[in-house]
């Protein structure tokens, strides 16, 4: 029988974003097994429920993840929406998803920088963070911030966009289309970007699914799985379709979303073309008894929020199950007969937002 | 445009039979919270298939927080039962990767519990 | 032999165009107009009604109608903007400067001078 040896991995890694820990059992250079251990970014947010008004946890559920901040806040304002029963106005919806799809765009861009960067391509990472920010300069143009907007409030939205200026950003976003297309064509066909991620850390269709994998994880293994389908917020009125891939391993899931992003544009001109006109928010009277699960569909994956209100100013319960934590079961499934030095790009291949996970 | 939500109240029991049924059907497993009221401890068990959301939910009695686990049938339902457990403080019996309360590397024992800011009227 | 080639050109373009980076801080950024840096309060305005205080959501903003003093702590103040919409007299405005770094926390205190009697003509 082997030597094994046990090889911490994190909580400080060059390749992670944010700290998780994993004590890899070793035999030689193969992974037999890997067991997470998380909880140093627990900030106890679900707490703070009880103590900030309804309102005032919007700015909260912003702030449980940097780079998925303002899908986070819709799904808090939908949850609330839903159990008061409060009609959202038009035109604040399709500015929902607009600033929704862009928020897509720059965390699919984000990540494909750090994939680059876990396997060595380095002046890859730079040109998918260049593109980025011409994304975020659009954001503050739009709403005053680069990465947390407070652009979402219950029964709305607070700022608005006038048709010329969405005109001319519908431009803007043509341009930034044609200099990703150069490095969509990277990602798809260049030698060493197919030799370090075919073949390793795959998941099978049945493995996906029973492991409850969730976002490009489960769509990169064959799962039909999107849960913008559902029709929430304006997303009933546009046409798309899933994307889907068959592979399961790490080439797979990237492919999901470069092929994501084309969408992304295609669905922002799809918004701007059918804006109609109209108020920005609706008035809320009153407070929030009942309960609700409000799902919405972030770069990520699935995102599910419990809430629940009594009649009073505060929530009773605001739970979050963000698609990181769902993800982590087909993660150590992956890992499960790797070889050492693929374990940081099959960690990055799920797309880890750990401050998510833990909030 | 929002879903219609069916949520099924069951016994402490039934749960095993009921999660193996749903697992032969083709459902996946969504998530699995807790909420504290004050006569009880509310869990609930989210499942989907196609889209369309199912959940099942049951009543634990402050004293004696106990609950099977269904990691045998669904292998991720261990990491929210782990979180469950160092949250909240429920014992739960036979789970697949048991972190015996260490999951989660905080100090204090079953937070939401116990600290004051964790009360809440009840339904 | 073109498949390691593939970034080629996006490379000799970049060698020869203008960098992407700003040669901060040489050159001064360009804000836009949303742009959010401080909360800025012109004082004269103010009737100190206090909705400020009540409606931010941090606690960052203290208003004291005794010793008419309106202080706002900047490490607490998370630019949201609630203070400038429920603001009555329209005093308050989201100035575009970011706030400087600073060595400790401390509170910043704007005195609120006694409105002027008009003139009975």
């Amino acid at each position: 029988m082997a030597k094994r040896t046990i090889i911490p991995f994190g909580p400080q890694h060059p390749v992670l974003p944010e700290p998780i820990h994993l004590d890899l059992v070793l035999e030689d250079e193969t992974v037999v097994e890997a067991i997470p251990n998380v909880g140093f970014i627990h900030r106890g947010l679900e707490l703070l429920c009880k103590k900030k008004s309804f309102q005032d946890m919007i700015f909260v559920a912003e702030r449980i993840c940097g780079i998925c901040s303002f899908i986070h806040g819709v799904g808090y304002s939908q949850g609330v929406e839903q159990i008061m029963n409060i009609d959202v106005p038009e035109r604040a919806e399709y500015l929902r998803v607009f600033w929704g799809e862009l928020s897509r765009i720059h965390s699919h861009l984000l990540w494909l920088g750090l994939a680059a960067d876990a396997i060595g391509f380095e002046s890859l990472f730079m040109h998918s963070w260049r593109v980025r920010e011409k994304v975020l300069n659009i954001f503050e143009e739009t709403t005053g911030g680069r990465v947390i907007f407070g652009a979402c409030k219950v029964g709305g939205v607070r700022k608005d966009i006038d048709n010329d200026t969405l005109k001319r950003l519908v431009k803007e976003l043509d341009e930034i289309e044609a200099d990703y297309k150069t490095l969509a064509e990277v990602f798809k066909n260049d030698y060493t970007v197919n030799h370090r991620w075919s073949n390793v850390g795959v998941v099978t269709k049945e493995e996906a699914h029973a492991l409850g994998a969730v976002g490009p994880t489960a769509r990169a293994s064959g799962l039909v799985q999107d849960l913008r389908k559902l029709g929430y917020g304006a997303y009933e009125k546009l046409e798309f379709e899933p994307i889907i891939e068959t592979t399961g391993d790490c080439y797979g899931r990237c492919m999901v979303r470069v092929r994501e992003l084309f969408q992304s544009f295609d669905l922002i001109r799809q918004v701007v073309a059918k804006m109609p006109d109209g108020e920005l928010e609706a008035k809320v009277v009153g407070f929030p008894e009942g309960e609700y699960f409000s799902r919405v569909e972030q770069p990520r994956g699935e995102v599910v929020y419990y809430l629940r209100g009594n009649g009073t100013k505060f929530l009773d319960r605001f739970r979050v199950r963000t698609p990181t934590f769902a993800n982590v079961a087909p993660l150590l499934t992956m890992l499960a007969g790797c070889a050492f030095a693929d374990v940081p790009a099959i960690v990055l291949s799920i797309d880890p937002c750990i401050s998510c996970t833990e909030r | 445009m929002f879903e219609k939500q069916e949520i099924v109240e069951i016994n402490k029991e039934e749960l095993l039979a009921k999660v193996s049924s749903l697992s032969e059907e083709g459902y996946r497993i969504v998530q699995i919270g807790c909420t504290k009221l004050s006569d009880k401890l509310q869990v609930d068990y989210t499942f989907d298939k196609d889209d369309k959301f199912y959940g099942l939910r049951l009543g634990l009695p402050l004293e004696k927080l106990e609950l099977p686990s269904v990691s045998g049938i669904y292998l991720a339902a261990c990491l929210y039962e782990n979180e469950m457990h160092d949250l909240f403080g429920v014992k739960v019996s036979g789970m697949a990767i048991d972190f015996g309360g260490k999951f989660y590397r905080i100090e204090a024992e079953a937070p939401f519990m116990n600290t004051a800011e964790a009360e809440t009227k009840g339904n | 032999m073109s498949d390691i080639l593939k970034m080629f050109n996006t490379v000799m373009k970049s060698l020869f165009k203008k960098s992407a980076c700003e040669m901060y801080p040489v050159k001064k950024p360009e804000f836009y107009e949303n742009t959010k840096g401080h909360i800025a309060i012109e004082k004269s305005k103010c009737i100190l009604c206090t909705l400020c205080d009540k409606k931010c959501p941090t606690g960052a903003i203290a208003v004291n109608r005794e010793a008419r003093k309106w202080e706002i702590d900047r490490g607490k103040c998370i630019l949201c903007g609630v203070c400038i919409e429920v603001c009555r007299p329209n005093c308050l405005a989201m100035d575009k400067q970011y706030s400087e770094p600073v060595a400790s926390q401390k509170v910043e205190v704007v005195e609120i001078p006694v409105p002027e009697k008009k003139e009975q003509k």
